[in-house]
């Protein structure tokens, strides 16, 4: 199938129709996954899917519709569709698509999988985790991912993405005797196969805690402490801030800056950048979901608000102009401490891999379970605890920064350190 | 849904092979203050074929549905799993069997309404509520009907035609308080199309109503205080406390993963007023939120009974945990996606009620707390969970109090169950049940009120 034609073909169709402006995004993926489950070689999947998105406006109304069908009449039936139901909609300004850009192709990352190889380093993780990890119960796979986007728009807008990485991803849980440990897990995207997934984003060093969590205890008493959150639990926070308070929270009146362009909102001690046109991050997007060229961009330069993250329907609604739009490539800036040296220096406190918690509050406050998580004393690690939480408030806690490590982990589409806070709410059962 | 003739293309297949053609429906339509800026309708469909040889696994799917398109993929299934039989070199397997044929499509009997009609119901609720309640600073009303249709067959046997609905309509308030903003919000629907759940937008007014005033309590609210005590976990909570809590522990691909319950096996994991089931797909005489017939190995769907009266009797089971286990089939293995393996799945996991009335247990606890709402929920091998509560109040001296401002709730499951001292006798399931585990899939979670201990977030 010729794909640029379908695309510039059913976008014709859409202005003939009558649309005022319309736009289309076509998603093909291919996908080969390799999985060990129950911690053996168990399952290969081989999976292509594809997707088409319509958009119109018309008399500031606006529809949209989503097929995987690709013949004409399925294609014809959805806009059929699409425009009975625009006719019901209400107008609404803030209703636009992007404007001209210079046509571009983008590429990132590794085309073909290496099938061998995917799964060479499979079995070779499940081998190790096997040998060097015995009491570890784990599941794991690894999957090639090509991906082709186009988005093509009414104003010429003609922009194409071919990304390729691979994707790793492992649970796992202890269990010594009638002993267990709670899961953890990892998951990251690389777009080479060049190291072993055991020795990328401390996945060994989160399977040897593990080993260790089957012999947990509650904390003695509670207190005010630092935590040390490691990668995927700082992100857990950082997302917070991200839509409600930057994002589309602005739009839905849940911000708690909405209007702090300019102003120090976080810790100057953090800085928040995104950066879709890394080659460092294999699975970020360079086409963003409102039909841009993706920019790299400092979002919050040492704790200061230089953007907002808003969609061009989202800025035009909260009244503000679009800059770098949703975002993609999130990168924060590391420190010079190494994490070692972050524990050394904890008075009393936690070391925080992962939080299970439900949604905070609009105005930040959270409760949250530390998971796998280890109590500090005197600058050393005492032991892993048990049913205890964390309380607090997502703003307040990132203005209380203490330090970030100088390691980061790179899933791919972020690029993160360990986050060492002050003066958080330690709660035992 | 286009669909092939399933049966014959799985003439001359070794080994166990299933096939698949699948389409999954969303309407989605929404209004924020007043403008319906939510108007969107996407279909993804396709073909799935999942050969077993010599214990291990080859898929492979397109979205192409034709006869052609549908044999090329069950070789590419087929070399899959010969592929990765050539590295595994496990010794032959027979998977259990218990096929099923039958057609349960659940779509309405009565007039479809158009999306003009869907439309203005909602405009007339989101009119009502800006009418009602004009000190609010954003309203949303949303409505979303997802259809599931799917049509199996597997060479053991089995051959299914399945269309499962589910439409829900989600009211979310903002308001500030002291310069802060406050959000509180609501589910209605479930099971069924659009015709089935919603008639006269005047039906949904009450609900509203208390969206809109425990809203305006949270205005007051004040925090919990941290530690363990005396609760009553609202019908509303004790379901996903049945799904994420328990359920998931019991599922037996993360017992053979180490699932602390694989230790607890005939043995007392709870009160005696304790009865969970994983209904398959009717309880009580009434259709569940997602009731399965058949499961997606073409599997006869059983309830499967995991705590009786306090024991521990039963696992949820797919094909190849019951082999492992040598335990019987309970019809629980369910995909998402045309192209999604089916992994073991909840259905219908609910508390059995009991005789308490929620009235009585709450006038029971001196100090304590009603936990109404949960967010969402995640559970751990060890049983160890935690829920988001984003509704609850105190109770002081048997009589409630103050709200509370969100938080999260936490515990050992099995702990828990043991300390459950009443079970109310309502049954609320809710509407809205979507679980995470690899693919999202959604699921019904039901119970009533009980009385246990909890440990609560707070800021004390």
């Amino acid at each position: 199938m010729n794909y640029d034609k379908l695309v510039q073909q059913t976008l014709q169709k859409l202005m003939d129709h009558g649309a005022d402006k319309a736009s289309i995004r076509l998603s093909m993926d291919d996908t080969l996954e390799f999985n060990v489950i129950y911690k053996e070689l168990n399952l290969l999947r081989s999976i292509a899917s594809q997707s088409l998105g319509l958009s119109i406006i018309k008399d500031q109304r606006s529809a949209s519709v989503a097929v995987n069908q690709l013949d004409e009449t399925a294609i014809g039936n959805a806009i059929d569709e699409m425009f009975q139901s625009i006719q019901s909609a209400d107008p609404d300004p803030a209703y636009d698509i992007s404007p001209y850009q210079t046509p571009a192709v983008f590429e990132k990352g590794t085309m073909a999988p290496d099938v061998d190889l995917v799964c060479d380093r499979l079995v070779e993780f499940a081998d190790r985790c096997k040998r060097d990890f015995p009491s570890v119960q784990f599941d794991a796979s690894i999957s090639h991912l090509n991906q082709r986007v186009m988005y093509a728009n009414s104003n010429g807008v003609d922009l194409k993405e071919n990304l390729g990485h691979y994707d790793f991803m492992t649970m796992f849980t202890a269990k010594e005797g009638n002993k267990m440990s709670s899961f953890n897990y990892t998951t990251f995207s690389t777009d080479d196969l060049a190291r072993p997934m055991m020795d990328m984003n401390f996945t060994d060093e989160l399977i040897r805690q593990i080993t260790e969590q089957t012999r947990t205890r509650p904390i003695a008493e509670n207190f005010t402490g630092d935590v040390i959150f490691m990668p995927y639990g700082f992100i857990e926070f950082l997302f917070e801030i991200v839509g409600t308070h930057i994002g589309n929270g602005v739009m839905l009146k849940t911000s708690r800056f909405p209007d702090h362009l300019g102003q120090k909102i976080l810790d100057d001690k953090l800085t928040l950048r995104v950066m879709p046109r890394s080659c460092d991050l294999c699975s970020a997007s360079q086409i963003t979901s409102d039909g841009y060229i993706a920019e790299d961009a400092t979002i919050i330069d040492k704790g200061i608000l230089r953007h907002y993250l808003l969609s061009l329907f989202a800025a035009n609604k909260s009244g503000k102009q679009r800059t770098v739009g949703p975002g993609s490539g999130w990168v924060v800036d590391p420190g010079t401490a190494s994490w070692q040296d972050m524990i050394a220096s904890v008075k009393r406190g936690i070391l925080c891999p992962r939080v299970s918690q439900g949604s905070p509050n609009p105005n930040g406050d959270f409760s949250a379970v530390l998971k796998n998580s280890y109590y500090i004393e005197d600058g050393r690690i005492a032991y892993p605890i048990s049913e205890t939480m964390m309380n607090g408030n997502v703003i307040d806690m990132f203005n209380k920064v203490i330090d970030l490590s100088a390691e980061t982990i790179n899933t791919g589409w972020m690029k993160v350190p360990f986050i060492k806070i002050g003066d958080l709410f330690i709660s035992k059962k | 849904m286009d669909t092939l003739n399933l049966r014959d293309l799985l003439s001359g297949s070794s080994g166990y092979l299933e096939i698949k053609v699948q389409q999954n429906r969303n309407r989605q339509l929404g209004f924020l203050n007043g403008i319906l800026n939510y108007n969107s309708n996407s279909a993804s469909s396709g073909i799935m074929a999942r050969s077993f040889e010599h214990g291990v696994w080859g898929l492979a799917s397109s979205p192409d549905i034709t006869d052609d398109s549908m044999k090329k993929t069950i070789r590419l299934a087929t070399d899959n799993a010969h592929n990765l039989h050539q590295r595994t070199r496990k010794p032959a397997i027979n998977l259990p069997a218990n096929p099923a044929s039958g057609d349960y499509l659940f779509f309405s009997r009565k007039n479809a309404a158009t999306t003009q009609q869907r439309i203005e119901f909602l405009r007339e609720i989101d009119t009502h509520i800006k009418d009602k309640y004009p000190d609010l600073s954003t309203r949303l009303v949303n409505s979303n009907v997802f259809e599931m249709e799917k049509h199996i067959a597997t060479s053991d046997g089995a051959e299914l035609r399945t269309m499962t609905p589910r439409t829900i309509l989600y009211v979310m308030m903002v308001c500030h308080h002291d310069g802060m903003p406050l959000q509180h919000g609501d589910i209605f629907g479930g099971f069924g199309q659009w015709e089935d759940n919603f008639d006269d937008p005047k039906d949904l007014y009450e609900k509203i109503a208390i969206v809109y005033q425990q809203l305006m309590d949270k205005k007051e609210a004040i925090f919990a205080r941290a530690g363990t005590f005396d609760c009553v976990l609202d019908s509303r909570l004790a379901g996903i406390l049945s799904h994420e809590a328990i359920g998931h522990t019991t599922e037996a691909d993360f017992v053979i993963n180490g699932s602390i319950a694989g230790e607890y096996m005939g043995n007392e994991v709870a009160s005696p007023l304790v009865t969970l089931i994983d209904v398959a797909h009717t309880w009580d005489d009434q259709l569940c939120p997602v009731p399965v017939f058949i499961d997606d190995e073409g599997v006869l769907a059983e309830d499967c009974v995991v705590i009786e009266d306090g024991m521990l009797r039963r696992f949820m089971h797919n094909k190849e945990s019951a082999q492992l286990l040598g335990q019987p089939l309970t019809g629980n293995a369910r995909a998402y996606a045309y192209s999604d393996e089916p992994l073991i799945r909840m259905r219908n996991t609910m508390i059995v009620p009991g005789t308490s009335k929620l009235d009585e247990m709450i006038a029971s606890i001196e100090d304590g707390y009603y936990l109404i709402d949960p967010s969402n929920g995640q559970a751990d091998a060890t049983s160890e969970f935690m829920f988001g509560v984003t509704l609850g109040y105190e109770i002081k001296n048997g009589k409630l109090g103050n709200a509370i401002k969100e938080t999260t709730i936490s515990g050992v499951a099995f702990d828990l169950l043991k300390s459950i001292s009443m079970v109310s006798d309502e049954i609320y399931w809710s509407c809205a049940g979507m679980c995470g585990k690899k693919q999202m899939i959604p699921v019904g979670m039901g119970g009533p009120a009980i009385k246990c201990k909890v440990n609560i977030g707070g800021k004390e």
